[in-house]
């Protein structure tokens, strides 16, 4: 991460604050930078820790002033681990040490706290939207899966009827292609020549079958398994989309 | 080090930090300078900073310094006499606290 970026993220994660407490702070680690020179640019960077530590102090200190307004008095001392295990009897140093760090935790989580507390908030507000949104929601929603289902089903069945159609257009030349060789035997002996254009007619007429036969069959094939697929996944979509919105 | 910091001992070293220059300082400087003697993270000088300076013990003031403006930091009347209260604290506590350790050799 270079300043830039650093900067760019503290402003972002103090976005929530009042603009002169976010102008201020980023007042001062630009200038804590440019003071800092470039060429310590990353120990300063790594020396301050994250964008998201950093904002958490600033708001950590701001929401402790709103809080308690006696914070400028004693605190370092009314601290009891402190005074009272650390200050008088002998041999305490290893008491001292741990209350100093347990100190040291309940100081960082105090950091990390107050900001949850505010995402807490803000997820409170997204679930009250959410509710206050259902009456619109859901009709909403129905009318959007209702429009897609419906979309689907006419594809469908668009895709449906092709194939049948194809299939009834090769059965009908397939017909055709056999009663005009029928007529042409019948006929051979009479009118060889007319009989020979019909057989001619009549192949033809059933290669054009083959050919309808082939496209049936690739609808068939290809198009099927999908419509089939596609069935399953319409017909899951509703309550998998009801999961969601419950 | 093993002993905390609290949140006065701290105002008491910024203030002292800040007032040693008449004119003022600057938070770079008064972070390195805080950090000759506690250990302390560069990130939490600011909101000490903030606090004092919304607590009318510090004021702040720009002065253009090699091309832009840089915010200077400078105590306060209220912010001395917060100070000297402090020292006065300090004193008394740490003389106690001394007392107490060096009490059984020196006081017999």
């Amino acid at each position: 991460m270079n300043r830039a970026e650093f900067m760019q993220q503290l402003g972002a994660l103090l976005g929530d604050l009042p603009i002169n407490e976010r102008t201020e702070a980023l007042k001062y680690y630009a200038d804590y930078f440019d003071d800092a020179g470039s060429e310590n640019e990353e120990q300063v960077i790594k020396e301050l820790g994250s964008p998201q530590e950093v904002a958490g102090i600033i708001k950590a200190e701001l929401n402790a002033k709103d809080k308690e307004s006696g914070e400028f008095t004693e605190k370092g001392y009314k601290n009891p681990a402190y005074t009272t295990t650390a200050a008088p009897a002998a041999g305490q140093n290893n008491r001292a040490n741990s209350s100093y760090t347990a100190n040291d935790n309940a100081q960082s989580g105090q950091g990390t706290y107050t900001p949850k507390q505010n995402s807490a908030g803000k997820t409170a507000l997204i679930v009250v939207l959410c509710i206050l949104l259902i009456p619109v929601g859901i009709p909403f929603a129905i009318a959007v899966v209702s429009t897609v289902f419906s979309l689907i089903i006419a594809i469908f069945s668009t895709i449906f009827g092709l194939i049948i159609g194809c299939a009834a257009v090769t059965l009908a030349l397939f017909t055709v292609a056999i009663i005009l060789i029928i007529i042409a035997f019948f006929n051979i002996a009479g009118m060889p020549l007319v009989s020979l254009v019909l057989i001619g007619a009549a192949l033809l007429t059933a290669a054009l079958g083959i050919l309808f036969m082939l496209l049936t069959v690739l609808l068939c094939g290809k198009a099927l398994p999908a419509i089939f697929k596609g069935i399953v996944y319409v017909c899951g979509y509703p309550f998998r989309k009801k999961e969601v919105v419950v | 080090m093993v002993f905390n910091t609290g949140a006065a001992l701290l105002d008491a070293i910024v203030l002292a930090v800040v007032s040693k220059e008449r004119d003022g300082t600057y938070g770079y400087k008064i972070t390195q300078d805080v950090r000759q003697v506690i250990e302390i993270s560069e990130s939490t000088l600011y909101p000490v900073l903030r606090r004092l300076q919304k607590d009318d013990c510090l004021e702040v003031y720009d002065m253009e310094c090699g091309g832009r403006n840089r915010r200077y930091y400078k105590v306060t009347e209220k912010g001395l006499a917060q100070l000297h209260l402090y020292e006065t604290e300090w004193n008394e506590y740490s003389a106690k606290i001394s007392g107490m350790f060096t009490g059984g050799n020196r006081d017999e």
